[in-house]
């Protein structure tokens, strides 16, 4: 994936990541994408290297209790590129709000 | 992870077995983490939501249709799969192909030899046959011919051409051209050109134009024009050093001072004349003067660009329209009376028109070897297969699918006919090279024979199609096999189908096989009749040199030259003989002039061959003398006119009367008596094959007109070719300015004359041969095997008492058995198809029975051969070894 082909979902989902929203459903709910487009996109964004992902542990799912997460964090040149994006896509200076509660993926 | 409770209480929500089903087509390794992570986006929502039992209707729709969207995600994933797996099978395939080295070697050979030829062929085929000329919009160009007095194609008069021009609406543009021989003399040694005369439309009809300088303009295309010229791209780099200031400069040709009008591109193909190399104006007069003059001889081509839109039929009608009626404005003389109208074919049919039979017999004899190296390769699969039954029964036991599999053997021969494709590219570039150098000299567009981009595309669109469907057999084998029988596989497993298609697949290889050897001994039959043909001439160890005089010599200087330069041949050390001759016989000069008799009807009359020999001609050319006497260093110039003519002319007109002393009158009727003193035997001139064999000769001095080009032809001691050097000195030290046009040896010119069928008999040789090492190795191949698989089965009648020789015979009769099928199959397809070939044979009937024979006696002596060492190996099993053979 090259820089100049960051789609605007690919962007909107750097920019939610990188706001914060650090799990799949969250960045469902946040941007509003159907999972069928969120999914497919992390993994293109993980495999280009721009993100890089984690399962929770299972314990932390089991107590809460809720299902177990699979955390994602950009990596530099998910920043990178993200920046550049942005620029692009002028609108998205606006969108989305930072996220106040930021749990930090557990290292497994 | 989906160990604890909690989740695992989940799974039997719709939602969540959605997710569990689509799941199945993403990969393996990827699935678990795939699922988990669907799984809990639906279990937030569900969440979110509430729970699924007290959903209502409408979000467990929403909960539904979220998890279809996994379906896309998965959709995504499965292209990962499938390049995982091709991956895996192209790996696990490269090993299983390097353990079988000799296996992979011999099917990779197999087809690159396919492969190989059958691109080089499409290679030289394709220009000639598929590609469209190479000008713009070459479509609109056509050909038109007069028709002769029997019919075939005549080159059209000047005449017809301005009539064209003026009545018909269909062209855009037309042309008409003539070929043109000029000397170029200067600094340089003299050169005969070769070129042509066309109209100043000539490269506006093709398109093209000069990359320097200027094309022809039609203000000077008349008579007294201005003497112009065009030159080639390679005459200019060759003769004149690749210099522009050739441009408005004088170069001269024929001893006339000709000015450089413009150099013609590097890349342009002139399909006319492929050979030339200088370009000028007709110069005919379009006031057409007289019925006489040469602007009414039919000696033209006429080449048209259509109108866009006008059809082919369209402009036949209207070329028929315009012959039917003749107008008092366009009188016609009775030769050019355009009663039969004329034929208008498109350019590209009419330069292929010739070679066209040979290409396409050639074509289809080398898709054949194609054909057969699949089937060969088909068979090798097979075997191959059948050897991995143990193997492919157990990774379907492991739980590996069908259609695995079968892709697992796609991908086997699709690697295996790439690595087979990418060899035979390397053939084909060598056969190219081959092809090149020994296609005949008048084939059309041999300069655009390469490996190109077409050949390139259609070896690889060929490669790919073999891969597919020579694998698909044995994977079908292996589709439909079953695991059970297979995983108990040995020698008594009845692998009845699988024989059965490889018994199939020999029948058809030598049926194949069969035809292309029949068809390789009809040419060569041929070709030997053709050769056995007296020439009437004693063609061995001739030197023959062709010389030309400038069209400036007036009759008597021309004469002069020729005689001293013969006294100055004869001199050279190692000469025995030299003589004269206006045309050599099998040469490609076809001089022919009318012939009346005095006993003849003026009006009718029939042409025949005319050469002007030196008096000796005929005993150095061993020409027999059957009746009178040879003309003789009497005949001169101001003796009494004496011509000799051939028996075959003496036979047409005169029967079993003597013909001595009749008269006649050769060429115009205008023209002297001459008296008949002699017949000699007759002598091929236009080919072997031709019996045209009317001819006369007279003496150079008692012929009216002026030959400017004139044979020399030497005897001497040892190999005259040798001479060649000093004989060339000779004539030079007589007049420097005269160019010797062409040096050959007569057995050459002979072996030319004959080039086409040659080099395609050569071509089906090469295929005939191929076809019969596959097909042997085919019959070989199944033999083999079946002693293989029978082997315990030939262990147990050893043992019961049967004699070697019976198993030497079982082994051998099943051999014969499908070779015999396979002669049944071929001949009638052979008896079928030769006909193709009827254009290319001579003396021999397309369904001679003794080739036919012949062939399959070879066929099956060859196979026999191949079976007898398997059948051997047979005798030779240890009974007791073989009831232990597992």
């Amino acid at each position: 994936m090259g820089k100049g082909s960051l789609s605007y979902a690919a962007t909107v989902i750097l920019q939610a990541i990188s706001s914060g929203y650090l799990y799949g459903f969250d960045i469902i709910d946040v941007t509003g994408l159907p999972g069928g487009t969120v999914y497919p996109a992390l993994r293109r964004l993980q495999e280009a290297g721009y993100l890089s992902s984690q399962w929770e542990k299972p314990t932390i799912a089991q107590d809460e209790p809720r299902p177990q997460r699979k955390y994602y964090e950009l990596t530099r040149s998910g920043r990178d590129v993200l920046v550049e994006a942005v620029k692009r896509y002028r609108l998205l200076d606006r969108t989305p709000p930072r996220k106040q509660r930021q749990p930090r993926p557990s290292r497994a | 992870m989906f160990s604890n409770f909690h989740w695992r209480r989940l799974v039997s929500k719709p939602h969540l077995n959605l997710i569990a089903l689509i799941g199945i087509i993403v990969p393996t390794r990827l699935r678990a983490d795939w699922r988990q992570e669907w799984e809990a986006e639906l279990q937030h929502r569900e969440l979110l939501l509430a729970s699924w039992d007290r959903l209502d209707f409408r979000n467990k729709l929403h909960l539904m249709r979220r998890s279809a969207s996994a379906f896309w995600d998965a959709l995504w994933i499965q292209r990962q799969r499938w390049e995982d797996e091709m991956f895996q099978d192209l790996r696990y395939g490269s090993r299983m192909l390097l353990k079988r080295p000799g296996f992979t070697l011999a099917v990779v050979f197999t087809l690159s030899l396919g492969i190989g030829a059958s691109t080089a062929i499409f290679s030289a085929v394709n220009p000639i046959l598929f590609e469209s000329l190479p000008y713009p919009d070459a479509s609109q160009l056509v050909m038109m011919w007069d028709y002769g007095p029997d019919g075939a194609r005549q080159e059209v008069t000047f005449g017809t051409y301005r009539e064209i021009v003026q009545r018909s609406r269909s062209f855009e543009s037309l042309t008409v051209l003539r070929s043109w021989q000029p000397t170029v003399t200067g600094q340089a040694d003299p050169e005969r050109l070769e070129g042509q005369a066309v109209s100043a439309s000539y490269f506006q009809v093709l398109r093209v134009g000069p990359t320097l300088g200027r094309s022809f303009d039609s203000s000077d295309d008349r008579p007294n024009g201005s003497k112009v010229a065009i030159l080639s791209d390679k005459l200019w780099r060759r003769r004149f050093g690749a210099d522009p200031a050739i441009l408005g400069r004088a170069i001269s040709l024929d001893g006339v001072n000709y000015t450089v009008l413009g150099v013609m591109p590097n890349s342009f193909e002139n399909v006319l004349a492929p050979s030339a190399d200088v370009w000028t104006l007709l110069q005919y007069d379009p006031s057409l003067p007289s019925f006489d003059s040469r602007e009414w001889g039919h000696h033209l081509r006429m080449i048209g660009r259509v109108r866009p839109g006008i059809g082919r039929n369209e402009v036949s009608r209207e070329i028929d329209t315009i012959a039917r009626a003749q107008t008092p404005e366009f009188a016609r003389p009775t030769w050019a009376a355009l009663n039969n109208g004329l034929i208008v074919n498109s350019l590209q049919q009419e330069i292929t028109r010739d070679i066209k039979p040979a290409v396409l017999a050639i074509f289809s004899a080398v898709l054949l070897v194609l054909v057969i190296a699949c089937v060969n390769v088909t068979n090798l699969l097979l075997v191959r297969a059948a050897q991995r039954r143990g193997e492919f029964a157990i990774r379907n036991a492991l739980g590996a699918g069908r259609l695995r599999m079968v892709r697992q053997l796609i991908t086997e021969s699709l690697l295996l006919t790439f690595l087979g494709g990418a060899l035979g590219m390397l053939m084909a570039e060598f056969g190219v090279r081959t092809l090149i150098a020994l296609s005949p000299p008048g084939l059309p567009r041999a300069s655009a024979i390469r490996v190109d981009a077409a050949a390139f595309a259609f070896a690889i669109i060929v490669t790919t199609l073999i891969g597919v469907v020579v694998g698909l057999i044995p994977a079908l084998h292996a589709y439909r096999a079953d695991v059970v029988v297979n995983l108990q596989s040995n020698s008594r497993t009845n692998i009845g189908g699988q024989q059965l298609t490889r018994q199939t697949l020999v029948v058809a290889e030598v049926a194949l096989a069969l035809v292309l050897l029949v068809s390789a001994g009809l040419l060569m039959v041929s070709l030997q009749r053709l050769f056995a043909i007296p020439a009437g001439f004693n063609a061995s160890n001739l030197l023959t040199l062709r010389v030309q005089t400038s069209k400036r010599f007036d009759i008597e200087t021309s004469q002069r030259f020729f005689t001293q330069s013969l006294n100055a041949v004869r001199q050279v050390p190692g000469v025995t003989a030299a003589e004269l001759t206006s045309q050599l016989p099998l040469s490609g000069d076809e001089d022919q002039y009318g012939v009346h008799f005095e006993s003849d009807d003026p009006k009718v009359g029939s042409s025949a061959f005319r050469y002007a020999v030196s008096p000796g001609y005929f005993e150095m050319m061993d020409i027999p003398l059957r009746r009178g006497r040879r003309l003789d260093v009497h005949d001169v110039a101001a003796a009494p006119l004496a011509v000799v003519i051939s028996e075959s002319l003496a036979k047409h007109r005169f029967g079993d009367q003597d013909p001595i002393g009749q008269r006649v009158k050769l060429g115009p009727l205008d023209g002297p008596w001459h008296t008949i003193v002699g017949v000699v035997g007759d002598v091929k001139q236009s080919s072997l094959a031709a019996s045209d064999l009317d001819a006369f000769y007279t003496t150079p001095e008692q012929w009216r007109f002026r030959d400017n080009t004139v044979s020399v032809v030497i005897r001497g001691v040892g190999n005259t070719a040798k001479l060649a050097p000093a004989i060339r000195k000779a004539i030079w030290s007589v007049d420097k300015d005269q160019p010797i046009v062409q040096v050959a040896m007569m057995d050459d010119l002979l072996a030319a004359s004959e080039a086409d069928r040659r080099f395609a008999l050569i071509l089906f040789e090469t295929f005939g041969l191929v076809a019969l090492v596959l097909a042997a190795a085919g019959i070989y191949g199944v033999v083999s095997s079946t002693v293989t698989e029978r082997t315990r089965e030939i262990g147990v009648r050893l043992a019961l008492g049967a004699e070697r020789r019976n198993v030497l015979n079982l082994i051998l009769r099943q051999g014969l058995k499908l070779t015999l099928g396979g002669i049944g199959v071929g001949l009638l397809m052979s008896w079928a198809v030769t006909r193709l070939l009827t254009n290319l044979l001579y003396g021999v009937s397309a369904k001679d029975p003794s080739i036919f024979g012949g062939v399959a006696f070879v066929l099956i002596v060859v196979a026999l051969l191949a079976c007898y060492w398997p059948a051997r190996r047979a005798t030779k099993i240890d009974p007791l070894i073989a009831l232990r053979h597992e």
